[in-house]
């Protein structure tokens, strides 16, 4: 019914009355609210259970009322959202209303639409239906999700969207063939299970699902921490009768064993993410279909992507693989200090073998000799300042005190700088940078490393600092801002830095390449 | 080090202008008052704090010339004086054919360079205390970031215009360009 095609343009386009999604999209907006409900946190839960224990004698019936008052709510709400949903498509812009008791007009133009990814949730597979998720160049309140639309209609609609500015239009079948096919020449990776376990047990998810456990633990509230209080008394007892070493190896193996299952659920994580990862790169853009409840295929630009960080943290040594991810334009101040956005808008290509990274790379910087890449360490100072600046001096300073207030033996914690020196050691040798003149990397670490490698027509800014210490000793903290990204070199000779800054200034000056 | 591929492939370019050729500006004057002020009103504070601290705990009762703790906060005065005028007088900004330069810093010296090309908009301000002092400040924004790229803090309110205006029909002129 809707036909984005070139020639069509100029005549009335279709589509250009108000639309609504299919009512099918009442699920999605039920689920929002669910999801939303829980990102409030416990603390919801914790209030609706004190009013079900206010109620004393009553309590299932409360319940009972509590629960079924919830779900007319829940439903009422979506029905409306569906209803107050409407969208249509002009010329050269997505118009939207949305919004129930506070409503909201949202005119977003096809220039600003950074990226159209389509998602097809598990609940929208038996009808055909995707959700159109339309990320814009402007903040995170413009980003817009069309659920529930016809597949047929969201790939015409995407398609008319990212061909405006590029001048070939890419073929929709050609591309869906680059995914599907296997043989077919664009195609940079498809991963199987076994790869996706791979990068479960080797990325550092681990530790985030580690801290949510923690984070959630400690919401609990005090009757369950009681409970469970209880329930460990029974082994605190049995602990107590037996030896130390008995209950030493006891320890060691449930730490084993917890450590055991956050990787399980890194590795399941991984799997419900990235299952069937396709990568394939076609007429300057990679595309990307993956996940096993929600399919959803991306489509990036590569001029839009402003660098490319390649991550091996310490498992992925043991397993040769490397982790990649093309960074995006961020918009969030989170950004300004490398923090990640929640919302992030990254594109993360897991489990890289050396073969595929150099095929990875070669796509995205043709004329970048990567296998030529050879790290310059900064200057030793660097060590000296990590060891007394950053660590010795505030834990001298906090274990005087300590021992003033408390007691002396406080004044052991002098012995921690010492203790880890060799991590301050691998953090100094890790710490590097490279540059052909054209390409900017730096590398940074411990054990494992990361690198960061960017073309330098891609730098917006560069600043340089230079310390008391480092005017002495001829040396600067070159620091380079990408759009959403800055990498940081501290301890380089100050020419260098310098000869850096005026050599992206005229790269940016004379290369007219633009930066997206 | 010097010797990498990296630094020569860097620094061996043509007429290119030395690092330290980019001519700084001076701020105007009047940049150390605003600074001044502020660190005054700083300063206030922290006298205001110890004063009740002394008094709360008996601290000034307990020497027999304790009211001099009272007057301590005094010899803060000529340095935060000195720091302030150095501050104003490390500051500077540079405007050259293709880029915007500004430095600063007293003990941690920072130069920060943004090229033309690069600028998305750009905007002035002027809080209570410059338009006390008839001051403006000019910021200029990149892509991909919430804060200013780079803060002129105190420009003459029609310098500040005129700079803005050169740099604008600059950026303007490149974006024709491609």
């Amino acid at each position: 019914m809707t036909d984005f095609s070139a020639e069509n343009q100029d005549a009335t386009v279709p589509g250009s009355e108000w639309q609504r999604l299919s009512p099918m999209s009442v699920i999605y907006f039920i689920l929002r609210f669910v999801v939303g409900f829980a990102r409030q946190g416990i603390q919801n839960l914790a209030i609706f259970g004190g009013i079900v224990f206010a109620t004393g004698s009553n309590r299932l019936g409360m319940i009972v009322f509590g629960i079924g008052v919830a779900l007319v709510v829940l439903l009422v709400a979506s029905v409306l959202s569906y209803i107050n949903f409407r969208f249509r498509v002009n010329r050269n812009a997505f118009l939207i209303h949305r919004g129930v008791l506070q409503k909201k007009r949202l005119t977003l133009s096809f220039d600003r639409i950074q990226n159209i990814a389509i998602k097809e949730p598990i609940y929208f597979r038996p009808f055909g239906l995707v959700t159109m998720a339309l990320e814009s160049a402007g903040s995170a309140s413009e980003e817009v999700n069309l659920a529930g639309i016809d597949r047929r209609v969201a790939e015409e609609l995407r398609k008319a969207v990212l061909a405006r500015p590029a001048v070939a239009e890419p073929q929709a079948a050609a591309v869906a063939d680059a995914l599907s096919n296997e043989d077919s020449a664009g195609v940079l990776l498809h991963h199987k299970v076994g790869e996706l376990v791979r990068y479960g047990l080797s990325n550092n998810n681990m530790w985030v699902f580690a801290g949510l456990a923690a984070g959630a633990i400690s919401q609990v509230d005090d009757k369950v921490g009681k409970m469970i209080n209880e329930w460990l008394k029974l082994p605190e007892s049995y602990i107590a009768s037996l030896d130390t070493i008995t209950a030493t190896l006891l320890g060691i193996a449930t730490l084993v064993a917890l450590f055991a299952f956050m990787m399980l659920l890194s590795v399941i994580g991984a799997i419900v993410i990235y299952h069937d990862y396709r990568l394939s790169f076609e007429d300057g853009r990679f595309l990307r279909l993956k996940g096993l409840f929600e399919r959803s295929e991306t489509s990036l630009p590569e001029r839009k992507v402003q660098a490319l960080e390649l991550k091996q943290p310490w498992p992925a040594i043991l397993l040769k693989r490397r982790h990649a991810t093309l960074l995006q334009v961020g918009f969030s101040n989170d950004w300004e200090e490398g923090n990640l956005n929640p919302k992030q808008s990254k594109f993360i290509v897991p489990s890289l073998t050396d073969e595929n990274t150099a095929k990875l790379v070669s796509h995205l910087y043709p004329d970048l000799d990567f296998g030529g890449i050879s790290f310059t360490g900064v200057n030793p100072m660097y060590l000296k300042r990590l060891f007394f600046v950053d660590w010795a001096s505030p834990v001298a300073l906090l274990s005087v005190s300590l021992s003033f207030l408390a007691t002396p033996w406080f004044l052991l914690l002098n012995l921690l700088p010492a203790l880890i020196l060799p991590f301050m050691w691998l953090n100094y040798r890790r710490l590097g940078y490279w540059s052909d003149g054209r390409y900017f990397a730096v590398r940074t670490g411990l054990i494992g490393h990361k690198l960061v490698l960017f073309p330098l027509h891609k730098a917006q800014s560069v600043k340089v600092t230079r310390t008391p210490g480092q005017r002495r000793r001829g040396l600067a903290t070159l620091t380079i801002k990408l759009a959403g990204h800055k990498v940081k070199i501290p301890y380089v000779p100050d020419l260098v830095a310098k000869g850096a800054r005026d050599h992206i200034l005229r790269v940016i000056f004379a290369g007219h390449t633009p930066w997206m | 080090m010097a010797t990498t591929g990296f630094t020569t492939e860097l620094i061996q370019t043509d007429d290119l202008p030395e690092a330290d050729s980019i001519n700084y500006q001076p701020l105007d004057r009047h940049h150390a008052s605003t600074l001044l002020i502020i660190s005054l009103l700083s300063w206030a504070g922290l006298t205001t704090g110890w004063s009740v601290i002394i008094t709360v705990t008996g601290l000034a009762a307990r020497f027999s010339h304790g009211y001099l703790l009272y007057l301590l906060p005094l010899i803060a005065l000529p340095i935060i004086i000195f720091f302030c005028r150095l501050a104003a007088s490390l500051c500077g900004y540079a405007v050259r054919e293709q880029d915007v330069h500004y430095r600063s810093g007293i003990f941690w010296r920072g130069e920060t360079s943004l090229p033309f090309n690069r600028i998305q908009h750009v905007e002035i301000t002027r809080d209570i205390l410059d338009r006390f002092f008839g001051l403006s400040k000019l910021k200029f924004f990149a892509a991909g970031g919430g804060s200013a790229d780079l803060t002129i803090p105190a420009l003459r309110e029609e310098e500040a215009i005129k700079l803005r205006a050169f740099i604008l029909e600059k950026v303007g002129a490149d974006h024709n360009d491609d």
